[in-house]
């Protein structure tokens, strides 16, 4: 439980004592329009996140005339396919009132894992298996300690963030290790008009996402956990297994990351994956994710990734000097929680 | 009825401060894009990380080439090293863009291949520089041989100590082409001498503090150590601070390589004994030269590798005019 989820419930009491509706003191009614509430900001930011990347591409468009060229298109979806792959498992953490800040280091630690057996078996399918397979390690690990142990989840993946970012430095003494397969190397750099394969895999698992976090019982329990934690445990739902599940998904998510990374920079470097959790957060936030829990869906934390990738992109094309994108990056984050901290305000 | 007109005011709030981030976003690149289409060739320079101060100087070099034709020149860098794939997608940007020519610090020897091939099919010549592509896919590579410079200065430590010890490294990084070669040419160099002895290897990360670190825990652990290497400035530097801390500056001989202010003040006061000096500038130079020479129509004359001369400072030549030179290939208004 993370002190966020502890000031949760009572953050949630008061929004219903204040409207003073007869429906706060049922169970029955208060989550459903609270959830429906949730709904419509999701749907009103994201629209917001949606005229903002309409207005960006237009802009761009206008500006260069290299933009919306299928050259860059291309350039664009290869630069946003591994952060899109990783929000759609920052997403679940954030529902829950949780934060994974272990991400970065476990694409390091799956590429070299393995881009390791995939170099000793000669076997794809192997490297892809023990790649996912130490994500999913690391993902119980953090599960494990975030949901039976009083360790929040910042600190806790704070904690596998150095050990996971440790641990492919290890294996491979520093080395980045090369000569993969391939065949491994084309898939990472094969596309489909301008779609790229892995692009194509980031869609196709938020697509799958999507519809297991906003149809799905475990999805509804999700949002439970996250909105108010002690009323899914009364209400008897597997708090503390979905929690652990939670993050099982956002480490084998990451580990997809991190295999799809190497298959396209054609070779598995320790610090590869270094801050991608902090775009994947960022995305996720941009996308209307509350950092206190209750509020997120994938296509929209998809949405804040493009965003974040068409300002960047469009920035270079133009000639931004690379010091002032981080300026404008930065701002555009900041931007998206405060917009995130009025719905806030909105809501008690 | 609270609840719904407060959401209205917030929406309007939030369409309010996305509109003010849309303005801030939309005003900044307006104000650089009017470089966007102009008609002299543009040249443009993408090293592997955007603060580090010898890639600064290196761009230093291409502007005043370019300046020299009438070329303009573009500088984007991912603003972490290691984001090798920004780095990809910086090169593939160039290509989108029709840039005339791309100065090239590859990050990785074959990560950055397939946006090279792209640039080179797209009749974007490309010069690799620092570090080299395997397999060479651009028209030329320039730099100093990191092998031949770290075996120089290899030479000069087991000279220093008459042959007899046990050396250290404190490397920067393995997973660079540079960092890899400098301990390559080092250890090569140091096995020629039977009397020295290896006593390990660590990576600082190109941070003194934990230059400084490794280097103490080593000399504690291992009194017998006597020559440590700090393969780049950041390196040398941090085993400097650690040698001068525990009084060893008559017992261990430091040598380095690159040079920052701090580097030198420590070869003038004789903490580090030596240190191998690369030419960032005449490597962005010569990168333009070879541009301009393939610009017109003299691709054939442009050699596969031209190697740059590097330089051995140390406590006694500092202030010999050529190492004054060669200082001022990193430190721009250097005077003794």
């Amino acid at each position: 439980m993370t002190a966020q989820q502890v000031t949760n419930p009572a953050h949630s009491d008061m929004a219903e004592g204040r409207a003073g509706s007869p429906a706060a003191s049922s169970h029955d009614a208060a989550p459903r329009r609270r959830s429906m509430q949730a709904m419509i900001f999701q749907l009103l930011n994201s629209s917001l996140v949606a005229a903002a990347l309409i207005a960006l591409f237009v802009t761009f468009t206008i500006i260069s005339p290299f933009f919306l060229t299928e050259s860059n298109m291309l350039t664009l979806l290869n630069s946003i396919a591994v952060i899109a792959v990783l929000s759609i498992g920052q997403t679940f953490v954030i529902v829950t009132a949780g934060i994974d800040l272990s991400q970065g280091s476990v694409v390091g630690l799956s590429g070299i894992i393995g881009a390791q057996v995939m170099t000793a078996t000669g076997s794809i399918t192997l490297g892809v298996i023990a790649a996912i397979a130490a994500g999913v390690v690391v993902g119980l690990f953090n599960g494990v300690l975030t949901a039976f142990t009083r360790v929040p989840a910042f600190i806790a993946t704070l904690g596998t963030l150095s050990i996971a970012g440790g641990a492919a430095l290890l294996l491979t003494g520093g080395q980045p290790i090369y000569q993969l397969p391939a065949a491994f190397n084309d898939f990472g750099t094969a596309a489909i008009g301008i779609l790229p394969y892995i692009m194509i895999v980031s869609i196709v698992l938020a697509v799958i996402a999507q519809v297991v976090l906003s149809r799905t019982r475990f999805g509804r329990s999700v949002f439970a956990i996250g909105s108010n934690p002690r009323a899914a445990l009364l209400s008897g739902l597997p708090v503390r297994l979905n929690t652990v599940i939670v993050f099982v998904i956002s480490g084998a998510l990451s580990a997809v990351g991190g295999v799809l990374l190497t298959a396209y920079v054609n070779s598995a470097l320790p610090t590869a994956g270094a801050n991608y959790e902090l775009d994947s957060i960022a995305a996720v936030v941009i996308g209307g994710g509350s950092l206190f829990g209750g509020q997120g869906a994938v296509w929209a934390s998809i949405l804040g990734v493009l965003l974040l990738g068409v300002l960047s992109n469009g920035a270079e094309l133009v000639g931004v000097s690379s010091y002032a994108q981080t300026v404008i990056l930065g701002c555009v984050v900041i931007v998206a929680v405060f917009i995130d901290s009025f719905r806030k305000r909105a809501a008690i | 009825m609270y609840h719904r007109k407060q959401s209205r005011r917030a929406s309007r709030r939030l369409a309010l401060s996305a509109s003010a981030a849309l303005t801030i976003a939309g005003t900044a690149l307006l104000s650089t894009a009017a470089v966007a289409a102009d008609t002299p060739k543009t040249i443009e320079f993408i090293p592997s990380s955007n603060a580090t101060p010898y890639f600064l100087q290196e761009y230093e070099g291409v502007k005043k080439a370019a300046a020299k034709y009438g070329y303009r020149t573009i500088f984007q860098a991912p603003s972490v090293s290691v984001h090798v794939s920004k780095q990809i997608g910086m090169v593939y940007t160039a290509v989108t863009r029709h840039v005339d020519g791309i100065i090239l610090v590859p990050y990785s020897p074959t990560a950055l291949l397939p946006p090279v091939k792209k640039a080179m099919a797209a009749n974007i010549p490309v010069i690799a520089t620092d570090s080299t592509l395997t397999p060479m896919k651009a028209v030329s590579f320039t730099g100093v041989p990191n092998e031949k410079a770290a075996a120089a200065v290899a030479r000069f430590a087991a000279n220093a100590v008459h042959g007899k010890g046990e050396y250290a490294i404190i490397d920067y990084n393995l997973s660079t082409t540079s960092g890899r070669a400098r301990k390559k040419g080092f250890k090569e160099e140091m096995a020629k001498h039977p009397g020295m002895k290896f006593a390990g290897i660590q990576i600082s990360h190109s941070l003194p503090e934990k230059a400084m670190k490794e280097a103490t825990t080593m000399l504690e652990r291992n009194p017998n150590i006597n020559v440590i290497f700090g393969a780049n400035d950041r390196s040398a530097l941090g085993v400097a601070q650690a040698v001068k801390r525990m009084h060893l500056e008559n017992k261990v001989t430091v040598v380095g390589f690159d040079a920052d202010l701090g580097e030198i003040d420590y070869i003038k006061s004789g903490v580090i004994k030596a240190s191998v000096l690369q030419s960032p500038i005449t490597m962005g130079e010569t990168a333009v030269d070879m541009l301009h020479q393939v610009f017109t129509g003299k691709k054939a004359d442009v050699p596969k590798y031209k190697p740059l001369p590097y330089h051995l400072v140390t406590s006694k030549n500092y202030s010999s005019p050529e190492s004054v030179k060669a200082i001022q290939q990193y430190i721009k208004d250097y005077k003794n």
